[in-house]
């Protein structure tokens, strides 16, 4: 069994993510550049700009009407937003050929959309300005799991099995029998890919929302949105059980709890339509 | 910050540093816009109207966002309509709404709403772009902002967009609280307008339900009135029928009427308090009165009773309760009565003791308590549970025995709850019962002290109680202890011989006994006939304590010797008077007057002597006849008017001793008539005017005084207390007799009352000497009448006793013609009445007389005989 430490030690070994949205993240922070240089570098990657194409024209999105080039989507969706749907997509990519033994690749992701679609509906009933940002969240809860299975896959297993036998949620198992759980390592990844802290709190803190420091509201959509996706039998990455919510976070969010009833409709279309888009290549 | 330049080029470190210099500036600028839109977040003054807000809202924008036109919009709550708020420039106006319109057809404006962040979409004109973001809080979407952009920077900066995002979602913010804050103002309007009419409401439904209470009040007093007055006259004409000669069948369908009037009054009286008590129309009155005289009162209606049925009547008042006190002596009266006339109803042998002690004293008020205690047939315990309700009482079979309402209990708990206090009961079956209540009632020590100090002082005497009832002897005992004195008790007559005797022997003489009439083996009278026939003893004043006066009791007792004579229940003053003035000691004069005997008869004796002259005024033909009864037997000459307007001119021309004028009268009520009375007087002369009246409330009393009556008697009347409230104007008048010269002569009057103003015309007497030119001879004459009346009278009684109707004649004779020389005119009067009936022969008829012959006799004397003190 690996050690945490040893798990994200050798940077080489992690997968890293591809060129082009570093180049994107870079041009970003440039105040000189304008959209049409986040364009330019969005077209350079013909994949990239058919899969946001793609997802923006989906009922993920609901544009009224047809978004042609990545400059038109650029000004519908905003900079920032495309942006991390582009991270999101390239995340996807980068995983598309692990093998499917401890996991079921397909599942793992429905499961990993599921709960991004849920926590961008959360946040876009709570009024916040960029319900992108939580997609992304969402989607990469947890991508620990696939260090896990990719880098230990003995430790991986073990924890499956101890949580099979005492019908134990899944991350209690992981923290029994390795010392830690897949949200750490998430984090880890994450903080690997310099990626900022505002994804990688909702990401460490998905099953301890309380203990976020800055980004509490964002760890506690997280939270729900992962025991949402659960409840709807979205896909799976491991876990057999719904984990509880812990009522602090639920408390924090300030939302009725008819909410989640209301917003079911959305969620399935638009995850069947993000499925589509992401995991599809059409 | 690494700075990358487009497509690779390299790094050029001047543009870097302007580029940074420059966004710093800006973020700070960023900084303070927010700031200020955070601070605009308070202002909610009078003057703020939705434009303003967005007034303000523009202004920042434009710092950040170069911007052609731009246009708020709110959504109506109700009809989700969306309508202009805000555009500018005024120009622009119609570009703006045109340019909403195609966003909500191509269905942007709608996707806008779900956004929370600017959507940026071509403008209808071309080169232009629109700028649309929804304004929303989080509670709910409040409008749309939509600008249009154009000129060259085609880019706005993601910090720019930011800044738009929350300049909106302040703006929204403010717009929303607005509302609310205007909307909750109308709220507390409507609010108050809602208070003030529902205040309305409820003084309009007070004033309602105040006037049906006085309307209930003023129908309980005058259903009281219309109710008692044929009552009182049904009991009225009842006694004065029962003191007319009848049959013994006769006698017996009177007194059941009697009883069963008296019985009816007493239910009314019972239901009407009862009510007016449950109506919250009862006042306790707070005047000032002596304890002690309130309770002695109450004693003396029922010790009449009590002595019919051998029960010892005791009453012991504790010396630390006050004397005069704040309170309602009537309502105290009230219960008193009831509670006695329960425990002598329900006892047939033994005692009734009423004690009062003062349980608890915080300085000004004391919480008095009164215990009456019984030897009666007592209460189960399930009947003591249950006796001070409504119509209850002890058990079915009580009604039928003893009758009763059930009310009167009842009525003693409200009152004495309504004093303050409360009531009790305690009972062992066939042993006897204790009826207790309680009364606060504040203390008013500056009054004239008559119970608590004590007026005489019986230091160093001896004194010997002899009663076979040992609670009336510790009682006597006491009272006696109070003064001083040194007193035993012995309960029978010769252990009382043996002591008295004792007492001379060793030195240690008695100085007084008061002797017990009624003992088993020797009474008080014998008793008395063995001591003053015992020659070591005899010299002892021996006082005669009896239960129930009556006459011939006091005749007795002079006869056998006693030197004073005292009824039970006894008051302290009464006692220590008679006490007292037995020894010959000076008492001062307050005690002197309270410790005459004060029987029945003792106001017949006093009034018989002078005969004052009372109007009456009164309409009701029945109460008149009632009230001239009354009046005559209590030795009063009456006349009678039957409107206030009469009445009025009455006491214009006669000096009356006292009127007693009825408050409900046609033509001229009592009150109006006194009014003209004490007008027309001035300040003159003050006749005493007594109001009759069958309404009790402290209302009508209030205004009898203020009309100037003097005092109050309410209907039914009762011989008793008619006398009490006359006592003191008819004494009044008869010492001014003495000092008047002449009297009045009479009005025209409709009875027929008695001759001139006193037993002895002097006037005319000595008129009538003057013509003869013999007034040198007035006095001399009627000193020898003086002499010689008693021989006179004694004659007559000798012939009477004889029974021989000449020797009465021929007395009757004699006297007669002496006393019509001095002008006594009502005596001589009598005593031709008695000639007649010795010639007549109707020796039965002369026996009859005497009475009143006796009476005038004494009235001539004492007229005499004042006149010789004073002249």
């Amino acid at each position: 069994m690996a050690s945490l430490a040893h798990l994200l030690r050798d940077p080489v070994e992690l997968p890293s993510l591809p060129t082009v949205y570093v180049r994107l993240l870079e041009v970003m922070n440039d105040p000189y550049s304008s959209a049409a240089d986040v364009g330019a570098i969005i077209g350079d990657d013909p994949s990239l700009t058919a899969r946001l194409l793609r997802l923006v024209n989906s009922a993920f999105y609901g544009f009224p009407s047809r978004i042609e080039s990545v400059k038109q989507a650029l000004s519908v969706v905003g900079t920032q937003q495309l942006h991390d749907l582009a991270l999101a997509t390239s995340v996807v990519e980068m995983f598309k050929d692990m093998p499917d033994e401890l996991v079921n690749m397909e599942l793992f992701w429905h499961h990993s959309l599921a709960c991004g679609v849920c926590a961008r509906a959360l946040a876009g009933e709570r009024r916040e300005s960029n319900v992108e940002r939580l997609f992304v969240a969402g989607l990469l809860h947890d991508i620990g799991r696939l260090i896990m299975y990719l880098r230990d896959p003995e430790g991986a297993r073990s924890a499956l099995e101890r949580s099979r036998a005492d019908n134990q949620l899944l991350y209690v198992a992981e923290r029994e029998v390795l010392g830690y759980d897949h949200a750490v390592v998430g984090e880890g990844l994450l903080r690997a890919w310099n990626l900022p802290s505002s994804l990688r709190e909702p990401v460490a803190y998905h099953h301890n929302p309380v203990i976020a420091t800055r980004f509490t509201v964002d760890a506690a959509i997280v939270h729900v949105a992962d025991i949402v996706a659960h409840a709807m039998l979205l896909g799976n990455s491991g876990e057999r059980f719904v984990p509880p919510v812990t009522p602090a976070a639920w408390d924090r969010l300030e939302l009725d709890p008819s909410v989640v009833t209301s917003l079911e409709e959305d969620i399935s279309r638009q995850y069947a339509a993000s499925v589509l888009a992401i995991l599809r290549d059409e | 910050m690494t700075a990358h330049g487009v497509s690779g080029s390299p790094a050029v470190p001047e543009r870097t540093v302007d580029a940074a210099a420059k966004m710093n500036r800006w973020l700070l600028e960023c900084l303070d816009a927010v700031a200020e839109l955070h601070h605009s977040n308070g202002d909610l003054s009078e003057q703020l109207t939705p434009a303003k807000i967005c007034e303000a809202t523009t202004a920042a924008l434009l710092q950040f966002v170069e911007t052609r036109a731009l246009g708020f919009w709110v959504v109506d709550r109700h009809t989700h309509d969306f309508t202009p708020l805000f555009l500018t420039p005024a120009a622009e106006h119609e570009l703006l709404i045109r340019e909403l319109d195609s966003h909500i057809e191509s269905g942007t404006f709608a996707w806008a709403m779900s956004q929370n962040r600017p959507v940026i979409v071509p403008a209808t004109m071309l080169g232009n772009r629109a700028l649309l973001h929804v304004m929303a809080t989080k509670a709910r979407v409040v409008g749309m902002y939509l600008a249009i952009i154009g000129g060259r920077r085609s880019f706005i900066p993601e910090a720019a967009q930011k800044f738009t995002s929350i300049a909106l979602s302040n703006c929204a913010s403010r717009l929303e609280s607005l509302m609310l804050y205007s909307s909750l103002a109308d709220h507390a309007k409507n609010l108050a307008a809602k208070v003030a009419e529902r205040t309305r409401e409820l003084e309009r439904s007070e004033a309602k339900a105040k006037a049906a209470s006085r309307a209930k009040g003023d129908f309980l007093a005058s259903m009281s009135h219309e109710i008692r007055t044929p009552i009182s006259g049904v009991i009225g004409m009842t006694e004065l029928l029962l003191e007319t000669a009848l049959s013994e069948e006769q006698l017996e369908f009177a007194r059941t009427i009697h009883s069963s009037g008296e019985a009816l009054l007493g239910i009314i009286n019972d239901i009407l308090d009862l009510s007016k008590i449950e109506a919250g129309g009862l006042d306790i009155e707070a005047i000032e009165f002596d304890l002690r005289t309130a309770v002695e009162s109450a004693l003396d209606v029922v010790s009449v009773r009590a002595g019919e049925k051998g029960l010892e009547l005791v009453c012991m008042v504790a010396p630390d309760v006050p004397s005069r006190v704040v309170g309602d002596p009537g309502r105290i009266r009230q219960i008193l009565l009831n509670m006695l006339s329960n425990a002598i109803k329900f006892t047939e042998q033994g005692e009734v003791v009423l004690r009062v002690r003062a349980e608890s004293d915080d300085g000004s008020n004391t919480l008095v308590r009164f215990e009456v205690q019984d030897t009666g047939i007592g209460l189960t315990p399930a009947a003591q549970a249950k006796i001070f309700q409504p119509f209850v009482q002890a058990d079915s079979s009580t009604t039928r025995k003893f009758g009763g309402t059930g009310l009167g209990l009842t009525i003693c708990k409200r009152l004495a709850e309504l004093m303050g206090g409360a009531v009790g009961a305690r009972s062992a079956e066939g042993v006897g019962s204790t009826f207790w209540f309680t009364a606060y009632l504040e203390q008013k020590p500056d009054g004239p002290e008559h119970g608590g100090v004590v007026s005489v002082d019986l230091k160093g005497i001896r004194v010997l109680v002899v009663d076979d009832n040992a609670t009336a002897g510790a009682v006597l005992r006491e009272q006696l202890v109070a003064c001083g004195a040194d007193v035993d008790v012995v309960d029978t007559a010769t252990a009382a011989v043996r002591r008295l005797r004792e007492g001379q022997a060793l030195g240690r003489q008695y100085g007084v006994a008061l002797l017990d009439k009624c003992m088993p083996e020797m009474g008080g009278i014998e008793l008395a006939k063995q001591i003053k026939s015992n020659p070591e003893i005899s010299h002892i004043p021996l006082i005669l304590v009896t239960a129930v006066g009556q006459r011939g009791d006091r005749a007795a007792a002079t006869e056998v010797g006693f030197s004073g004579y005292l009824t039970k229940p006894i008051r302290r003053e009464q006692l220590q008077g008679c006490v007292s003035r037995v020894l010959g000691l000076a008492v001062d004069a307050e005690a002197g007057r309270s410790s005459e005997l004060i029987t029945k008869h003792t106001l017949a004796d006093e009034t018989a002597r002078h005969r004052p002259r009372v109007l009456l005024a009164e309409d009701n033909p029945v109460n008149q006849k009632i009230a001239v009864r009354f009046l005559e037997k209590l030795g009063c000459r009456v006349d009678v008017v039957d409107n206030g307007r009469d009445a009025v001119e009455a006491v214009e021309r006669v000096s009356y001793a006292a009127v007693l004028m009825d408050c409900s009268m046609p033509e001229l009520d009592g009150y109006e008539a006194t009014t003209v009375i004490r007008e027309r007087e001035g300040d003159g002369r003050h006749t005493a005017i007594i109001a009759l009246t069958a309404d009790a409330t402290e209302r009508s009393r209030q205004q009898c005084l203020e009309v100037g009556m003097d005092d109050f008697v309410t209907k039914p009347v009762k011989r008793e207390v008619l006398g009490e409230v006359l006592r003191p104007w008819i004494e009044r008048a008869t010492t001014k007799v003495e000092s008047e010269a002449s009297p009045e002569t009479p009005a025209t009057d409709s009875s027929d009352s008695g001759s001139a103003g006193s037993a002895i015309d002097l006037e005319a007497f000595r008129r009538q000497m003057e013509e003869m030119d013999v007034g040198e001879m007035v006095e001399e004459l009627l000193e020898t009448f003086a002499q010689d009346a008693p021989e006179r009278l004694a004659a007559i009684e000798v012939a009477l006793s004889d029974g021989d109707a000449e020797e009465i004649r021929a007395a009757a004779h004699a006297y007669k013609s002496a006393a019509a020389t001095i002008h006594a005119e009502g005596l001589a009067g009598l005593l031709r009445d008695m000639e007649r009936a010795g010639r007549d022969g109707d020796v039965e008829r002369a026996r009859q007389l005497f009475t009143d012959l006796h009476s005038e006799n004494s009235a001539v004397l004492a007229q005499l005989q004042q006149r010789a003190n004073g002249g």
